[in-house]
């Protein structure tokens, strides 16, 4: 007899009444239930761990997976791997949800307009439209009429991309913002770029910091590589290593998490980054505790100067002592005069400071303006170029053989958004869902006006929503994956990993599909790219690294404390003998490091035109766009200053601010049908999760009669959408966190609701031209 | 005989939550309908709670992971009327899934509110089945589930022991949460031997215990935030 629970129950109700006559007890029903239960599952077959790499976000985090019957059950961090030894944030944790999600695409799709119907299309087929398409551009306007974004992290896919487009014709690939942007431009101004002119990328040495001035970057949410800085995190708080706490002080008008759960959140004016962090360098400066060694020694600018044509300059000391004066700073800023000094002290009080920011978060980069300030504070302290401080390290990323550096990458969303709205024939899409998140209602319907707008979405998200063909990508464990070094990581790193299983129906690694195109262009194209598969690409760009004189093949912890201590006596004892051995060792161990690759004694000179760190930097004058000023107008156009933030609609209207910003659990897009992400996406929220919320201020919801879980409108002089509210004490009054990200629009458990950008006003910053700051003046009230 | 508890530093805690993914596809913990979980019916076996303490700017948000206590005293057990919950002799307090009749006394006993109960089926669409870990039973609807210290693994890592004729040794048996904490803010270990990582820390000035008052004796512990470095500078 087949018995289920309820009936059993049911029976279970009967047997209490017969339990009055002594024969059966409720400790009776709990062994038959037990009895009846299903029987355990069958042998599930043999379990396996394998290793691989990260990719829901550019950081790119070494992973043990681990299968059983051939079934990815469970995604941890690999312990060998230098990035995050060991941990993994959620994202990585979620990834068999994204392997196995019902949502997954897994043959090409076709369609003639967004509109239609998908139909399930033919590879042949599929690369066969697009490159037709692709050749129809006349050669002459291929440099504007195919677009190609990109969110995917550099690494050999990417050069593959590069290689494919240069040979095409095409010279820019757009990518997702790293949110660097402007503090890297602002750090190649004033410290200079690499001497022989190659890429950089900017790094920090956080690791050895003793005391962190953070200017609004969300640290804890998805800043840098996650599990690396919270790896870093756990390590500043780690009471058995030798040595002081690090301090971590953060300034910021919104109570992110990082603000939580640093050791001091001073709270600011929105958008008043540089005035703090120059009422922090008035205090210095004033008080005689900038590190003079260094700013008389290896700095100009920073005293009044004279130029080569007798012109007369002021120096970041005089605009700063008559400028930023603490009573204007604490005016500018709404923060004490007491805490600035406080702060400013503790700053310079023990070696390896270090002030990162302005926000640097892939929506907001922040202004160039607010970098400068930033950097003078890490210029005044001494620790450009110096350890637990920041520095630029030649981006020593990977690279295919011959490879031409002709290819431009922009991650400006601004030029993105003008590509894209100039209606290029071909748009394709390659982990770009971000980009629709930054896009409002009305640029997300003129992609319908391109032609053939192209995806390598993985899973049904908001570029299939916009796309009339799918090449369908898979997840990192099915197919060879490669690392190295993220932005702001301080060592060179390479990694590479093997397909931990086959790819899901027909789906395809992206570096497939493009070896592919490539060949289905035409034979010039495929000439360039002359790789059977994506792994014979991977090792043709990883042999040659086996020339190299320094860094080792992945090892453990206690490793890598013996090989820095043998090469500070001079010893480096190679893990290879060839090329082959190489690719062999890093296919083993997971991949290659250099974790003496930060400067190991601090940086004196700099490539900048001075042969200084330029607290006036000389590069920067001569594209000011305030050329036709003069005298001490010019001069403090140049130098770090204040600018006020520009808000758009009325401020009696609008009293309140809306910072935009992006959760870990949906930074750089994507992962948003993933349920288990869903559940955690705010820490503030109670997990509820499928719904976009705000965050406001106790004080501005008692004001406003708003409670927690009410349904509001969030409105702005671009327009209104709703939301859901989450109100939380601690949060300054006068701003709204407004998370980017939310349900998935497309999919199993669609949610249709309008994007927070359909409200945004962004700001771009006048030199560099990128988007800087997306607050907006909003008002808020019940829905 | 080996007493299982667990350390959790708030001051390290990053309030990521990959302890909470980890352990639910670790333990099959099924995911709820858009539509529930925005009710809050959402099940986490450690869930990240945050506590608002004053108003801004005088206020504070502390952050807790919240596993079961496993309680040398739990008083959830005392009212199960089935035996479904009971204390092994290595102190975790277990759930035996199949015996529970879904009367959910113990999660009304429960004064940490750890314990979940299963109001529906499991609704896995396929093939999101495929990640399920056979190591560690389905629950079923009507049934109260809760955190078990990954004792699947408890198990295996003895099996694994006894077959190469050793004791089981420290570190072989480590729940989902803890390994997986990018901050290595958790730990794990036995309490009765003086000398391993938890019991030092839990001798640890910094350490206490949820609701103490109520005499549960929880056998996780927390450390207290630490006084921040160079705050004497004024």
């Amino acid at each position: 007899m087949k018995l289920d629970r309820r009936d059993f129950l049911f029976l279970g109700g009967g047997a209490v009444g017969g339990a009055a006559m002594g024969r059966i007890s409720l400790k009776g029903i709990g062994l038959l239930n037990e009895a009846l239960a299903s029987e355990p599952l069958s042998d599930p077959g043999e379990e396996k761990f394998a290793s691989s790499i990260c990719r829901s976000c550019s950081g790119g985090c070494g992973l043990r997976v681990r299968t059983v019957g051939g079934k990815v059950v469970k995604v941890d961090g690999n312990p060998l791997y230098p990035v995050n030894r060991g941990g993994v944030c959620p994202r990585a944790q979620a990834l068999p949800q994204w392997l196995y999600h019902p949502d997954r695409i897994l043959s090409p799709q076709r369609r003639d307009k967004a509109a239609d119907k998908w139909q399930t299309a033919s590879w042949d087929n599929s690369l066969h439209t697009l490159a037709g398409a692709m050749q129809k551009i006349p050669a002459a306007d291929r440099k504007n009429r195919l677009v190609v974004v990109s969110g995917r992290g550099p690494g050999v896919a990417q050069r593959l991309l590069s290689r494919l487009l240069t040979a095409y014709g095409t010279d820019t690939v757009y990518t997702l913002p790293t949110g660097l942007e402007s503090a890297h431009q602002a750090l190649g101004f004033m410290a200079g770029s690499a001497k022989d002119g190659g890429a950089t990328r900017m790094a920090y040495n956080l690791e050895n910091s003793r005391c962190v001035l953070n200017f609004g970057c969300d640290l804890l949410e998805g800043w840098g590589t996650p599990s690396h800085t919270h790896w870093l995190f756990g390590r500043w708080r780690d009471s058995s290593r030798s040595g002081r706490r690090t301090t971590l002080i953060h300034f910021g008008p919104r109570f992110s998490v990082t603000a939580a759960r640093a050791d001091e959140w001073v709270s600011l004016k929105t958008g008043a980054w540089a005035a703090a962090a120059l009422g922090l360098a008035y205090v210095l400066i004033s008080e005689d505790l900038y590190n003079k060694e260094f700013v008389e020694n290896c700095t100009s600018g920073f005293e009044d100067w004279t130029d080569s044509g007798g012109q007369r300059h002021i120096g970041f000391k005089t605009l700063v002592r008559e400028e930023y004066r603490l009573s204007r700073v604490a005016e500018l800023t709404g923060i004490p005069s007491e805490t600035l000094v406080r702060v400013a002290r503790e700053f310079v009080n023990s070696p390896g400071g270090v002030a990162i920011g302005p926000q640097q978060s892939p929506s907001q980069p922040g202004s160039l303006s607010d970098a400068l300030a930033v950097h003078s504070l890490n210029a005044l302290a001494g620790n450009v170029g110096a350890r637990g401080g920041v520095a630029l390290l030649p981006d020593n990323g990977w690279r295919l053989p011959e490879d031409p550096e002709q290819i431009k990458t922009s991650g400006s969303l601004e030029e993105i958004l003008r590509a894209v709205a100039q209606r290029p024939d071909v748009l394709i899409l390659d982990e770009a869902s971000w980009l629709l998140d930054m896009m409002n209602s009305e640029q997300r319907e003129s992609l319908s006006r391109i032609p053939l707008v192209v995806t390598s979405a993985s899973m049904a998200d908001s570029t299939t929503a916009v796309a009339n063909l799918v090449l369908p990508d898979c997840t990192p464990l099915e197919s060879w994956s490669e690392g190295q070094a993220p932005e702001s990581y301080p060592f060179e790193l390479l990694s590479v990993s093997e397909p931990v299983l086959e790819p899901r129906g027909e789906s395809r690694p992206w570096g497939e599909t493009l070896l592919a195109l490539a060949r289905s262009l035409d034979p010039a194209v495929a000439a360039r790219l002359p790789w059977k598969d994506f792994s014979e690409a991977l090792k043709a760009a990883a042999v040659p690294l086996a020339t190299r004189q320094d860094g080792y093949v992945f090892g453990s912890e206690v490793d890598e404390q013996w090989e820095r201590l043998l090469e500070r006596s001079g010893w480096w004892n190679p893990d290879w003998k060839s090329g082959d051995e190489f690719w062999k060792g890093i296919r083993d161990k997971g991949g290659w490091w250099n974790p003496l690759s930060w400067p190991a004694e601090p940086q004196r000179t700099f490539p900048t035109p001075s042969g200084r760190f330029e607290f006036y930097p000389q590069r920067l004058a001569a594209l000011s766009p305030d050329k036709a000023s003069a005298g001490r107008e010019r001069d403090r156009s140049v130098l770090p200053r204040h600018v006020e933030l520009a808000l758009v609609g009325d401020a009696r209207e609008f009293p309140l601010l809306l910072d935009p910003y992006e959760p870990l659990s949906f930074y750089g897009s994507g992962a948003r049908a993933i349920p288990y992400l869903q559940q955690i996406c705010s820490p503030y929220g109670a997990g509820r999760g499928w719904l976009s919320w705000v965050e406001i201020s106790g004080e501005d919801a008692r004001r406003l009669g708003i409670r927690n879980d009410d349904t509001i409108w969030v409105e702005s002089a671009k327009g209104k959408i709703r939301r859901r509210a989450i109100v939380i004490d601690g949060a300054m009054p006068g701003v709204v966190g407004g998370p980017l990200g939310g349900p998935p629009t497309t999919g199993l458990w669609a949610t249709v609701e309008p994007p927070l950008a359909d409200i945004l006003a962004p700001n771009t910053d006048p030199v560099l031209g990128i988007r800087s700051s997306a607050v907006t003046r909003v008002k808020l009230y019940k829905a | 005989m080996a007493r299982w508890g667990m350390v959790i530093d708030l001051d390290k805690c990053t309030a990521c939550q990959a302890c909470v993914v980890a352990c639910q596809t670790e333990n099959n913990v099924a995911f709820m309908k858009p539509s529930e979980a925005q009710m809050g019916r959402s099940i986490y076996w450690i869930k990240l709670t945050a506590f608002q303490e004053g108003k801004y700017p005088e206020s504070k948000t502390r952050f807790l992971p919240l596993p079961c206590q496993h309680c040398d005293n739990p008083p959830c057990i005392k009212v199960c009327p089935v035996d479904a919950t009971n204390i092994t002799p290595d102190g975790i307090v277990r759930q035996i899934f199949a015996r529970c009749i879904g009367c959910r006394y113990c999660t009304t006993a429960c004064p940490y509110t750890v314990r979940y109960f299963n109001w529906y089926k499991p609704d896995w669409p396929e093939p999101m089945t495929e990640a399920q870990n056979h190591d560690v039973s389905m629950r079923p609807k009507g049934v109260v589930e809760k955190c078990t210290l990954c004792h699947h693994r408890l198990q295996k890592a003895r099996e694994t022991a006894i077959a190469e004729k050793r004791p089981l040794a420290p570190g072989e048996y480590i729940p989902a949460c803890v390994e997986s904490c990018p901050p290595k803010a958790m730990f794990f270990g036995d309490l009765e031997d003086p000398n391993s990582e938890v019991s030092k820390l839990s001798r640890s000035p910094r350490a206490f215990r949820l609701l103490e008052e109520l005499g549960t004796k929880p056998k996780v512990i927390y450390l207290s935030e630490v006084e921040r470095s160079g705050s004497n500078v004024s």
